[in-house]
């Protein structure tokens, strides 16, 4: 299948909107996470949203720093990348604490290593998301940047208002993962289709998997939670 | 040369102006969550509106002006510390002018919460502050000349790590989010004055945007006084006969609470602390957590005594080492200490706040409990503190506010509930009040009762056996769990509190 060029940027106008919808939830979930295993849910809050924002910053400075040959390829991986962490994200997350408290206790490093890992989760989603923008941007031509912004600004409004509103309470941390994961799984396939089709077949079967997992993740919710609940709680 | 100086005071612009944005956005967010306990919520949305705002004003501010780059940031930033500082105080006044409507207008509205309309109408600042922002992101990238863009990037989101940081410290050291505010605005506005003297534009209207912030915030302690006491005496009506709501007119309660005793109020890492003093000038006072009632001198030894007592006489047991979760004013563990069979009490208590309260404020009418040579207080998270700790007990009370909160949710989830499980003996018991008779709403999302889910929870948790009571207008419920009935835990079906898919309790405190 042959897209013209302008079908491309409507692609890419697309994808801007996508990939900050999905960012945002990700840093909703973090955020969400964090308040659970750690308490003070405004404190949480501020944190993460202050940590997320300065490695979104990263992320964009790693892009003009060091150009990537073929932005869409760099994408490609980025978005395949994020989707597997965000569809795992909340177990990542309670099993990595979980582990890492037991390992450490009585080692006299307190809470330290726990807070490196969650805090550090939150730079790895904020770096990742962070190239996805200036990446965006470098395949169009410079006119059209301030588009894309805006549009990656949109996204991130609606996934911040879709969170609480419905996915929060609607499908809890699990499903909601799972959800904004398989999404973000069939932005990769879009930009392979559009920007590298020669690489259909090997992200086909990526997205396939992952949009399978998240549709585990939002099939078996409550199972899953039940399992989470009983390997952490006893 | 001259492009070479440009740089640092370009990169310090582009991370002050963030951090100043930011800390806006961060401070109205905090208002909002307390005005309406939906801490999820509201950050979420504000965030979101925030840099919609910021995507609007990237767009717009090529064509926002025909003036130089120089006059519209001064513009912009005298905008925004103006802005800045006016958004908490205003959003006092609007909560107080709602509540004095509810008052002549009732609260039996049909169709959208007023309280919500209005939290949504509280929307309109944060946009503009993000409209501001994004105008300014695009300014101050105009003035680089030698300075990279991606270094300009990096300051901008340096300024956002340090508003995020020094946000959570602000609360940690328990600054009121409006003096918070205020302070970033006077910053703000001394970085505008600074660039007009130096530019030589606008210099009249940055004395003025100066001198806005400052009486400000002279006048800020005055104005949060004001709205406390019209809070909790005008429309609130912090009942002392006995009954809790009066109503009264808009007009009685504007002129009644303005000659009312002043309320102390303490910023907690937490929550805010307010301890209300008996409008009837007695020594009487009312204690309440983030603006929900918690106990009143007049009749909280009914409630402490039915929750340290009739658990242990319904079930003939007699606990010896006893773990309470919360209640930090030490009036529980006043109750139990005078229990006989009472060994050992472990308080754990998470706002030092609270705990100091205990010891001062209160330690008259806890009879200084909290120093007690059986007593053990503990600084912490009650959750956290479960997972770290081995330690059994013969008895657990959770001492909680009631969960308006997803904070407060967290504490009647089954994970919750499943780790106090684990620090019991086999004939011990929970024991918690729960708002199982307060008057509240059935969600759409909810459709089962709060009490279904509570029960659930508790049920799923591994107390199979649970009795409820009632004492002096509150509810509680006991549980515990035979040992031959733990197999069955696990075929408990939903609904239950999670906390990583909470249940919702849709509480309406009418207090609030």
């Amino acid at each position: 299948m042959a897209f013209s060029a302008r079908d491309n940027y409507r692609w890419i106008y697309a994808l801007s909107f996508l990939v900050s919808f999905c960012s945002i939830i990700y840093e909703l979930i973090l955020a969400q996470c964090l308040a659970i295993l750690l308490g003070n849910t405004v404190g949480q809050y501020s944190i993460t949203i202050g940590l997320y924002i300065f490695a979104l910053g990263m992320g964009a400075l790693a892009i003009a720093w060091r150009e990537p040959p073929i932005p869409a390829m760099t994408l490609l991986r980025v978005e395949l990348f994020l989707s597997a962490f965000g569809i795992l994200l909340p177990f990542t997350l309670f099993f990595g604490d979980y582990t890492i408290r037991s390992w450490t206790i009585g080692s006299g490093y307190g809470e330290l290593p726990t807070l490196g890992f969650l805090y550090g989760s939150i730079l790895l989603v904020g770096f990742l998301s962070g190239l996805e923008l200036p990446l965006l941007i470098g395949m169009l031509p410079s006119s059209k940047g301030q588009r894309v912004l805006a549009l990656d600004y949109l996204g991130s409004f609606f996934g911040a208002m879709l969170f609480p509103l419905c996915l929060f309470e609607g499908l809890g941390l699990v499903a909601t993962a799972g959800l904004v994961g398989a999404i973000n799984a069939a932005g990769a396939l879009v930009i392979a289709l559009c920007f590298a089709p020669q690489r259909m077949w090997g992200v086909s079967c990526w997205t396939l998997t992952l949009v399978v997992l998240g549709w585990l993740s939002l099939a078996y919710e409550e199972m899953l939670r039940s399992l989470l609940v009983e390997a952490l709680f006893g | 040369m001259a492009d070479a100086k440009n740089v640092l005071p370009v990169s310090v612009l582009a991370a002050f102006g963030a951090f100043c944005s930011l800390s806006y956005e961060l401070s109205a967010a905090r208002m909002l969550a307390w005005f309406s306990d939906q801490t999820v919520l509201w950050e979420s949305v504000c965030i979101g509106v925030f840099l919609l705002g910021v995507g609007f004003g990237i767009l717009i501010a090529p064509k926002a002006t025909k003036d130089s780059v120089h006059q519209l940031l001064l513009k912009v930033e005298l905008f925004l510390a103006v802005l800045g500082a006016a958004s908490i105080p205003s959003m006092l006044v609007a909560h107080s002018w709602y509540r004095i409507a509810l008052l002549d207008y009732g609260t039996n509205t049909t169709g959208a919460n007023p309280l919500t309309l209005l939290l949504t109408a509280m929307q309109g600042p944060v946009l503009a502050l993000g409209l501001l922002s994004g105008i300014e992101v695009c300014c101050v990238f105009s003035l680089r000349k030698q300075c990279k863009t991606s270094v300009l990037v990096a300051c901008n989101h340096c300024g956002s790590l340090l508003a995020g940081g020094c946000h959570y410290l602000s609360g940690y050291w328990g600054i009121a989010p409006q003096q918070y505010t205020l302070g970033i605005a006077l910053l703000n506005a001394i970085l505008a004055i600074s660039l007009s003297i130096r530019w030589g534009q606008l210099r009249v209207c940055a004395a003025l945007g100066l001198s806005f912030v400052t009486v400000l915030g002279i006048a800020s302690s005055k104005l949060e006084s004001l709205y406390l006491k019209h809070f909790y005496y005008g429309s609130l009506q912090v009942a002392w006969q006995g009954e809790r709501i009066l109503p009264v007119s808009s007009a009685a309660s504007l002129s009644k609470s303005s000659s009312m005793p002043a309320i102390k109020r303490v910023y907690s890492p937490y929550q805010v602390l307010d301890l209300v003093p008996a409008s009837d000038l007695s020594d009487n006072f009312a204690f309440f957590l983030d603006g929900h009632f918690q106990f009143s001198t007049r009749n909280e030894a009914i409630y402490h005594q039915a929750l340290s007592e009739r658990p242990a006489s319904h079930l003939g047991r007699h606990p010896a080492d006893i773990l309470v979760l919360g209640g930090g004013d030490g009036l529980l563990v006043r109750d139990l200490l005078r229990m006989s069979t009472v060994r050992k009490i472990t308080v754990v208590e998470l706002d030092p706040e609270v705990l100091a309260w205990g010891r001062s404020e209160f330690s008259q009418i806890n009879r200084h409990s909290l120093a007690h040579p059986k007593v053990t207080v503990v600084l912490g998270d009650a959750f956290t503190w479960l997972r770290a700790n081995p330690l059994l007990f013969d008895a657990i009370l959770l001492d909680f506010p009631y969960p308006f909160s997803f904070e407060g949710l967290r504490l009647y989830s089954v994970e919750f509930l499943r780790l106090a499980a684990k620090h019991l003996h086999p004939k011990g018991y929970i024991a918690m009040d729960v708002p199982l008779n307060m008057p509240g709403f059935m969600s759409r999302r909810l459709p089962q009762s709060r009490a279904q889910v509570i029960y659930s929870s508790l049920h799923r948790a591994g107390f199979t056996k649970h009795f409820a009571f009632a004492a002096g207008g509150e509810s509680f419920l006991v549980g515990w769990s035979p040992s031959e009935e733990k197999a069955k835990v696990a075929h408990i079906p939903s609904p239950y509190n999670s906390v990583l898919r909470p249940r919702h309790l849709s509480l309406s405190d009418p207090w609030k």
